[in-house]
């Protein structure tokens, strides 16, 4: 019985409908196998609901260098917002959390040379709801040591800036997030590999080049990744992009050599100056650049774009 | 030492000399905190130090306690003047770099007017606290003055025939660069030559200073000249009062800076107004943040806490009321410029109950996969992709208009029912108006919500109500934006009449008579001509739910249903007026 029937009228002599069930029980007749699944997609939505209160804490760690010669730093962050600048002279790293008691644990773990430090979710909460604010990670590190970055992170909007860090390993790992990576200033060591692995997100990194790297690898799932190489100073520089769906945009220094494969199936690949010879397309000025790029591409669905910076 | 001089006065401008120097030692103090750790929550306020001899501090206000390094020295009620100083004095602390945070405890001073437990707290507290820095000064004593006795002597006697000068040395000293020794030098003129490195602070009083070579520290002058040679080079800054510099000022990497009577507003001092009245602005906001949230943890001021709650279900109701406005304008909206799609939406509802259910479950169920499969299919070609652009947004900004469209057309059937049962305090309204027939519907829907925060005003007691009104009402919601959903979706978003039934007569349409762009008014779908019926093919075939029987009458329309002969007794389509008109 539906709600026809609860809406309906007799005509003719105008009597009204006797034994009408209730309106609880034909609505829910209507709708109970939508409920379960009408429950999940409409709490987020224009229907209002209760915001549980949050309860912020901040809490700041700062220490000093002393007689470090190198740093480990692995950063840990589920949900909210990351800032990673360089630090000011003679600190070894200052870290300052913004979190929700009520759902999140800040971690701070500092051993001569390693130090951990980011928030994760207690076993309460681990999820925001409509309406509440989110946590915040500033994590500035020294630029007097070398480093060894390891970043993991979840639903998170990312700035970091690279510059200057001595940077002698980097590890980015995303989920769903938004990132920022730029590199103000060059890497005054040499990176083997820098590895960025993004889930479902927009992925932005700009000055690359100034990393230093022998290879850059990215691995992307769904979503838009711009990879800028500039700054590049290397004579040879390498570059591996795995893709799943998405575009991917890859922007060289116009007077770099360009050399690119790809291994795509359902992509379209846009690279233009480019000349193309089956999987091989190679930038005429290939054998006389002093810096050249070696891209290598996996697509499985969307767009792999090779683009100049003028 | 003059004879003129009344006694006492050497002894208080020796003190003065010591507590000016004094604070120099804390800078050097300073150096030695490796690592600090501000805490502020609404649990527990404190401050972590450790230093480089290994020694640590760590101050804590937690659970009503007062903790250093792990000892209870004292207690505090939360929210009470001990603890909104201590708080105050982190959210300057949780807003400093490392250097100054030592500093501020080291000079934070509970308020005056504490009694009983918390004097005696505040007491304890800062005596624990000055205990601890007692000991880095007597770790960091040597480093204090390089001024020998005879100098002192000089110095004391200098200052105190010309008093005026110790204001100036006051101002030369403050904010000195921390760390290096003074060397003083009264009366007399004194040369660095072109190799030498002066690593002291240089001290002239009455004297001239010529600089060839390098001072590492400050130069404080109190009357006298200065001259910088060619090859001059001072790291520091360049203080001076009654005296006169010669040469290249270039010499000077610091702030070359007049300490007078009169206090100067350099650039160094308003920077550091300026910091400082933005720490006071963020420690307020930390302040305001925190403290609300404390008394609610704790319990103990109930008061606030009935506050809260009145406000926090005003705050619900709002939010309530603001939707039911937003919703019953979005159905005017439709219902002025789309009267009829709405309208057959409503009716497909009305009559297809069970099957809307059903499709706008599935509906639900597929929307995501249907986007994803879009982009996918769109990004294979270059073609595709823009139009893939197009489709990111558009796809769910549609489905989310679809499922407020269903929202609002069940709530507009419900609000013709409510018209239709004639409720008590309902006589003076125009309760037949589809207007009001919405507003009403949309009332019915949201009255869990509006309930659940009126319960919520009283307190935990009644917050079980709270939760069962609100999960009340996001089932109501619920069932009606899968029913509606799937409503828009049968009717193509109210373009498909089939499943709203037949008998669109001019009495019953609320809008009056408009040109059915499917064929004469009245003319049921299968009863047209063959070539001319889009839906010749569909199967009319019903849900178990819509074969039930009626009770009503076969109204007019449903006898030109049976004498098509395609439609049996309780064939799923309702041909009454749902409207009752």
């Amino acid at each position: 019985m539906g709600v026809r029937r609860l809406l309906k009228k007799e005509r003719g002599d105008g009597r009204r409908t006797r034994n009408r069930p209730s309106l609880s029980r034909q609505v829910v007749h209507g709708g109970v196998g939508a409920v379960v699944f009408a429950l999940v997609l409409w709490a987020g939505m224009a229907l209002p609901s209760p915001v549980a209160a949050q309860t912020w804490s901040t809490t700041q760690y700062e220490r000093q260098i002393r007689g470090e010669t190198e740093l480990r730093v692995e950063v840990e962050y589920g949900m909210g917002t990351v800032t990673l600048l360089p630090a000011g002279p003679g600190i070894l790293y200052r870290a300052r959390v913004r979190y929700d008691e009520e759902g999140f644990t800040p971690i701070h773990d500092f051993r001569p040379g390693v130090l951990r430090v980011g928030v994760e979710g207690s076993s309460r909460r681990t999820s925001l709801r409509r309406g509440e604010q989110e946590g915040e990670l500033t994590l500035r590190l020294s630029r007097e040591l070398p480093l060894r970055l390891k970043m993991e992170f979840g639903a998170v909007r990312s700035e970091l800036d690279l510059g200057g860090l001595q940077l002698q390993q980097l590890d980015l790992s995303t989920g769903a997030s938004d990132t920022r990576v730029r590199v103000s200033e060059p890497n005054p060591g040499e990176l083997e590999q820098a590895t960025f692995k993004v889930g479902a997100a927009a992925f932005v990194a700009t000055d690359l080049g100034r990393l230093n790297a022998r290879e850059i690898n990215v691995e992307a799932g769904v979503g838009d990744v711009r990879l800028e190489l500039g700054g590049l100073t290397r004579s040879r520089t390498r570059v591996q992009a795995k893709m799943g769906l998405g575009s991917l945009e890859i922007r060289v220094p116009d007077t770099a050599g360009v050399r690119m494969t790809r291994s795509t199936f359902l992509s379209s690949v846009n690279a233009p100056g480019l000349e193309r010879n089956g999987n091989v397309y190679l930038s005429p000025n290939w054998d006389r650049a002093e810096v050249q790029v070696e891209i290598h591409v996996e697509s499985a669905f969307g767009s792999v774009s090779i683009l100049p910076i003028r | 030492m003059p004879r003129h001089l009344p006694k006492g006065v050497p002894s208080l401008v020796l003190t003065l000399l010591v507590l000016l120097l004094v604070p120099l030692a804390g800078a050097a103090q300073e150096r030695v905190v490796v690592f600090t750790q501000v805490t502020v929550s609404s649990q527990e306020a404190g401050i972590d130090l450790e230093f480089a001899d290994g020694g640590t501090l760590s101050t804590v206000f937690r659970d009503g306690r007062v903790l250093v390094n792990g000892d209870e020295v004292g207690a505090f009620t939360p929210g009470d003047a001990l603890e909104r100083s201590w708080r105050s004095l982190l959210g300057q602390a949780v807003a400093a770099d490392n250097s100054q945070v030592a500093e501020l405890l080291r000079n934070w001073t509970p308020p005056e007017d504490l009694s009983g437990e918390g004097a005696r707290s505040a007491e304890a507290l800062t005596a624990r606290i000055g205990a601890t820095f007692a000991l880095e000064d007597a770790a960091a004593q040597p480093a204090l003055p390089a001024l020998s006795p005879e100098a002192e002597r000089e110095l004391l006697q200098a200052m105190v025939l010309r008093p005026e000068r110790l204001q100036a040395l006051t101002r030369a000293l403050e904010d000195r660069r921390a760390g290096l020794p003074i060397q003083a030098h009264i009366g007399e003129s004194v040369r660095v030559e072109a190799d030498d490195d002066v690593e002291e602070t240089l001290l002239i009083v009455d004297g001239d200073l010529l600089v060839e070579g390098r001072v590492r520290g400050d130069i404080l002058l109190l009357g006298g000249e200065i001259e910088l040679g060619d090859d001059a080079r001072v790291d520091g800054d360049l203080r001076w009062t009654d005296a006169r510099i010669r040469g290249d000022r270039g010499a000077v990497r610091g702030e070359i800076l007049e300490v007078t009577g009169i206090v100067t507003q350099t650039e160094a001092q308003l920077r550091a107004e300026i910091e400082r009245t933005l720490r006071d602005s963020l420690m307020e906001v930390v302040r305001a943040e925190m403290e609300p949230r404390v008394s609610v943890r704790t319990g103990r001021d109930t008061s606030r806490s009935v506050f809260r709650n009145v406000l926090r279900g005003l705050g619900g109701l709002f939010q309530t009321a603001l939707t039911f406005l937003l919703l019953v304008g979005l159905g005017l909206a439709v219902l002025y410029f789309f009267p009829r799609h709405f309208e057959t939406v409503a009716r497909t509802a009305q009559n297809a109950t069970g099957r809307s259910a059903l499709v706008g479950l599935a509906g639900i169920v597929l929307a995501f996969p249907t986007w994803i499969l879009g982009i996918v299919v769109l990004a294979i070609t270059i073609i595709g992709i823009p139009v893939m652009l197009l489709w990111l947004p558009v796809f769910p900004l549609a489905f989310a208009m679809a499922m407020v469209l269903g929202y609002l057309a069940m709530a507009w059937n419900l609000g013709q029912w409510v018209s239709r049962r004639q409720f008590q305090g309902l006589e003076g309204f125009e309760t037949s108006r589809p207007a009001a027939q919405i507003g009403m519907g949309v009332a019915v829907l949201l009255a869990a919500f509006a309930l659940a925060h009126l319960f919520r005003m009283g307190g935990p007691v009644l917050g079980i109500f709270h939760g069962l009104l609100t999960f009340v009402g996001v089932v109501l919601s619920m069932v009606a934006v899968v029913v509606g959903l799937g409503a828009v979706i049968l009717s193509r978003a109210g373009r498909d009449r089939h499943y709203a039934g037949g008998g669109w007569s001019p009495d019953d349409d609320p809008f009056g008579p408009e040109p059915d762009p499917y064929g004469p008014r009245g003319t049921p779908f299968s009863s047209r001509p063959p070539e001319d019926n889009p839906f010749r093919s569909r199967p009319e075939t019903s849900s178990a739910e819509d074969a039930a029987p009626s009770d009503a009458s076969p109204s007019a329309s449903e006898m030109e249903w049976e004498t098509e002969g395609g439609a049996p007794e309780g064939d799923g389509l309702d041909r009454e007026d749902p409207h009752g008109r």
